[in-house]
């Protein structure tokens, strides 16, 4: 294809994209040097970096800072880990099961995700489910508290994403090299070591690419611990979307809560810029 | 293309201008539509600077709901105060094993704790804020109204009780889970319906406890209100007669099973609630509306970020409400209200 | 892998999968019933299993009263909606082209919905369902038609520029919505577009392209030049070229393309509670459910969720197979 043609073609998208994203980032950078509230909307006031100087000696920030890296560090390894291994237990089912298996697996990751979460919490609550499991084993109520309400977001996370992994992992095993896998089998290698030393390598491009999509993901959530908290300070269950969420909607700083914005943009780039990077050499190398 | 605003949303929409004045519209029209019938402190309560910005549709207020047969069967007497109300949730709790939670207060959700902190710190006469702005709800009124919900909170709802949301409370007194409650008059209406209550004869109301004795009871006085945004587009005269068809004595009469209609004419209906005295002493004895001024949406954000983390146990009362008092002060300094 | 055959190997396999298919189904098992319960059985103390099934709570969500006139514009109505399923089961007998029956179709259903409320007296939720489906249904529509075109262009295109494109949606997609929705409502507010359709499906089609451009793009890029080349060697130019020969031979890979953008804007809570007041969608909707100061039972809250399930049910049951090639054919959900 010609460039000029290749330009004409990808203009309406490009332009789309890219204006609709930059303008608003750059009103971001523009908010974030000004106090702006709901009522002078359209007279911002220019205070340099002093938003950013408020939000980093924010004790608040930092905690929802931890609790964002928390759920990375945990969520993550157990979705992949989890993805994997039922993927390889789904690649054993053979019959018509397979489908109507995968249909329900599919479910939490397809349903509206404030949706899914509200199913997930009403489950613990008064008249819930679980919750009447609870007592009943351990003869006392299930409590919402800042440790339980912690772990619930994060089991609600394992159940809500860990689909997206499975059917990925699912769909590369279908690719594998059989003919390796003869040859090792005709060696005598056992099936753990078939995994480790064919399956494993094999699909390890793929373990990169969902594992980076998952740690951005993760870092951006924010439906699920919305529903999940209602926003109540007590559980301590803040997450860095949330705070700036609270802080421009609630306290209505609109020019701090963007400067949230663009911090957390800069710290998505952590992960984003080694992400973009092989990225780049694999598209380099197929060209 | 009217829409329902609640009485703390007034100073939020209001002085920002975002709602449209209608005095002519009040005056035009007051004797065709008998707005007279309107007491005046529902009016008061969506006027700013002179303005009218709605017309009051439905009032609310706060009650004790209880079950008669467990406070005889233990020979509780109705509780007056706080005080009181924890003793009778101790003894409940000690011997009543057909409850899960003997007590409630509504402390499920941020905005929750920053309502009743409004309703105990009228009980112990303590105010929001001071006539210039600076903040008055972290003085003594305002430590004791703290302390005695957190004492509330542990000594008389326990942990599970912490997390019942205002319909928990209404389904737990309908189903025998909770023996006693502080909660919304129009979560009264079903008490004593069959189709939704277990207990119909036995649940019975009082009025909403006090602070200490003879004083102010803790609860507040609350009104939906029809308001016109300002930027519209339409007739606002005919909105203002939709709106008033909405309101004719007839509505409002039905209006009785829901909550506490703002026609004073409409009381004079069979369908008048057993609870409606107990609601009305809520409105006359308790703390009053939220105060009508541009700070008010700031004190209450603040409180909403910081009351509840006193369960955490960290602060004390006096240094949580510093906190908000801080982070408040901060706020209205920048929005040039202090 | 290999297939086990031991059979106690394999009674294990099943059990370790249908202990995950039970956790992944429970919540919906739950709300599912508790929609069907009054308050009371919802809240007994011991959960029930059995009981009678009650359409309160949907009756109450959806519809106001029960219709009296129900005259010509309903005949209208139910007209409509036959012809809506006549085309879209039938759309390959007639003698044109399907896709072109199917839009009409998709049209006469968009008319019905519209024009429901004036025959039945429908609940709010109705109208939240209604900004769903013209929300998505707008943002499917332009995000396919401008997205399609440039994953063409860049499967075809092999110069430096494609690449950096490719990497700088990469990049877009990472961005934590906050980034845009905050700043969009001072936009909004600025140019008046608060409150709009139009704000809402511009702002999901932008955050919409970067994933459809990947996905387009590998989808064409599996199709064989020579298709196109034998197209403009009859006459056609490119974009006929592309919209008479290429597509029709892509169609699985935009089906699976259009699903994730149509589950992406039906998802959205973050974008449409910041920019809209009176034009909200169900997600932001069935928050309201929660909690609130308003009486809405968590009964009312589980038909709710239950009624915004079902499309993404029907979605499963049919698209499947395109839902599955979607999530891994180069696909990254946005």
């Amino acid at each position: 294809m010609k460039r000029k043609l290749f330009f004409k073609f990808s203009a309406p998208s490009n332009l789309t994209m890219i204006t609709l994203m930059l303008i608003p980032l750059g009103v971001a950078v523009f908010l974030s040097l000004h106090f702006v509230t709901f009522v002078n909307i359209n007279t911002p006031k220019f205070v340099g970096l002093s938003n950013y100087a408020a939000i980093l000696t924010d004790p608040q920030f930092w905690q929802a800072f931890r609790f964002s890296m928390v759920i990375l560090i945990i969520a993550v390894p157990i979705q992949i880990v989890l993805g994997f291994c039922m993927a390889l237990l789904l690649d054993q089912i053979r019959s018509i099961f397979r489908g109507v298996i995968l249909a329900l697996i599919l479910l939490p990751f397809v349903v509206v995700p404030v949706v899914g979460t509200l199913m997930f919490k009403q489950l613990f609550e008064v008249g819930g489910l679980v919750a009447y499991w609870y007592r009943a084993v351990f003869n006392q109520p299930f409590l919402f508290t800042p440790t339980s309400v912690r772990v619930l977001i994060i089991i609600h996370l394992i159940w809500y994403v860990t689909p997206y992994p499975l059917v990925v992992f699912f769909a590369g095993l279908q690719g594998l090299p059989e003919s390796q896998l003869e040859a090792a089998e005709v060696d005598g290698a056992s099936r753990w070591q078939q995994l480790v030393h064919i399956v494993i390598p094999f699909l390890r491009p793929l373990l990169l690419m969902t594992s980076m999509i998952l740690i951005m993901d993760m870092y951006r959530m924010f439906d699920s611990i919305m529903v999940m908290t209602e926003q109540n300070p007590m559980y301590q269950a803040e997450n860095l979307m949330m705070y700036s969420y609270r802080v421009g909607m609630m306290v209505q700083r609109l020019g701090r809560a963007n400067a949230t914005a663009i911090l957390t943009v800069l710290g998505v780039m952590v992960v984003l810029i080694p992400f973009l990077r092989i990225t780049y050499k694999n598209q380099m190398r197929n060209e | 293309m009217k829409s329902l605003r609640t009485t703390p949303q007034v100073s939020e929409w209001g002085f920002p201008g975002w709602l449209m004045p209608i005095n002519d519209l009040v005056e035009k029209y007051w004797d065709e539509y008998d707005l007279g019938d309107i007491p005046q402190t529902a009016w008061d309560a969506v006027t700013i600077n002179g303005e009218i910005l709605g017309v009051p549709v439905v009032g609310n207020s706060f009650l004790m709901i209880y079950r008669a047969d467990l406070f005889e069967k233990h020979g509780i007497k109705v509780p007056e105060t706080y005080e009181e109300v924890i003793a009778a949730a101790k003894k409940l709790k000690a011997g009543e094993s057909s409850i899960d939670v003997p007590f409630t207060i509504n402390l499920h959700a941020a905005w929750a704790w920053e309502m009743e902190f409004f309703q105990m710190l009228g009980a112990f006469d303590g105010k929001f804020l001071n006539d210039d702005y600076t903040p008055a709800f972290n003085g003594p009124e305002g430590v004791k109204a703290l302390e005695m919900m957190v004492k509330v909170a542990k000594e008389a709802m326990g942990p599970e009780g912490l997390s019942y949301s205002i319909d928990d409370t209404e389904i737990g007194l309908q189903t025998g889970r909770l023996a006693f409650a502080n909660t919304w008059a129009s979560r009264a209406v079903k008490m004593n319906d069959p189709e939704y209550s277990d207990f119909v004869d036995e649940l019975k109301f009082a009025p909403a406890p006090a602070g200490y004795p003879g004083g102010k009871v803790a609860a507040s006085a609350w009104n939906d209100f029809y308001c016109i945004p300002k930027n519209i587009d339409g007739d606002r005269e005919l909105i203002f007669q939709v709106m008033m068809e909405a309101l004719d004595l007839e509505s409002q009469t039905k209006a009785v099973e829901y909550g506490i209609p703002t026609r004073m004419k409409s009381m004079e209906s069979d369908m008048v609630g057993a609870y409606m005295p107990a609601a009305m002493e809520g409105i006359a004895r308790g703390a009053g509306a939220y105060p009508l001024t541009p700070a008010t949406p700031l004190v209450r954000t603040a409180l909403q970020e910081y009351l509840p983390t006193i369960m955490n146990g960290t602060m004390s009362a006096q240094e949580v409400l510093d906190k908000a008092a801080a982070s408040y002060t901060a706020e209205a300094k920048a929005n040039g209200y202090l | 892998m290999r297939y086990i055959k031991k059979k106690s190997s394999r009674i294990w396999i099943y059990l370790a999968l249908a202990v995950y298919v039970v956790f992944c189904a429970l919540p919906f098992y739950w709300t599912t019933m508790q929609s069907f319960k009054t308050v009371r059985q919802a809240f007994a103390r011991k959960p029930l299993f059995f009981f009678k099934p009650t359409m309160q709570n949907y009756q109450e969500l959806w519809i106001k009263s029960t219709p009296e006139n129900f005259g010509f514009l309903g005949m209208i109505l139910i007209s409509a909606f036959v012809l809506f399923v006549i085309l879209m089961v039938f759309a390959k007998r007639f003698r044109m082209p399907t896709a072109f029956t199917r839009s009409i179709g998709m049209a006469l259903l968009l008319f019905t919905l519209i024009m429901l409320p004036r025959v039945v007296d429908t609940a709010e939720f109705y109208d939240y369902f209604l900004n769903s489906v013209i929300v998505t249904a707008g943002v499917v529509v332009i995000s396919m038609s401008i997205g399609s075109v440039a994953g063409y262009a860049l499967a075809r295109y092999s110069g430096i520029e494609g690449v950096v494109i490719i990497i700088i949606a990469l990049a877009f997609r990472a961005l934590p919505r906050m980034a845009f929705a905050l700043p969009y409502y001072s936009i909004g507010q600025a140019t008046g577009l608060h409150d709009t359709y139009l704000i809402v499906i511009l702002v999901l089609t932008a955050a919409n392209q970067p994933f459809t451009i990947w996905m387009m793009r590998a989808f064409f890029a599996e199709i064989p030049k020579e298709i196109e080349e034998s197209a403009t060697i009859d006459g056609l130019g490119p974009l006929a070229a592309f919209v008479r020969v290429v597509v029709p031979t892509a169609w699985p890979g935009i089906i699976s393309t259009g699903l994730f953008s149509l589950l992406i804007a039906y998802h959205e809570f973050l974008i449409v509670r910041v920019l809209t007041q009176s034009k909200w969608t169900l997600p932001v909707a069935i928050v309201q459910f929660t909690g609130g100061e308003a009486p809405g039972h968590m009964t009312l809250a589980a038909a709710a969720a239950v009624s915004a399930t079902i499309p993404i049910i029907i979605i499963i049951i049919i698209f499947q197979r395109h839902l599955v090639k979607g999530l891994t054919g180069g696909a990254v959900k946005g």
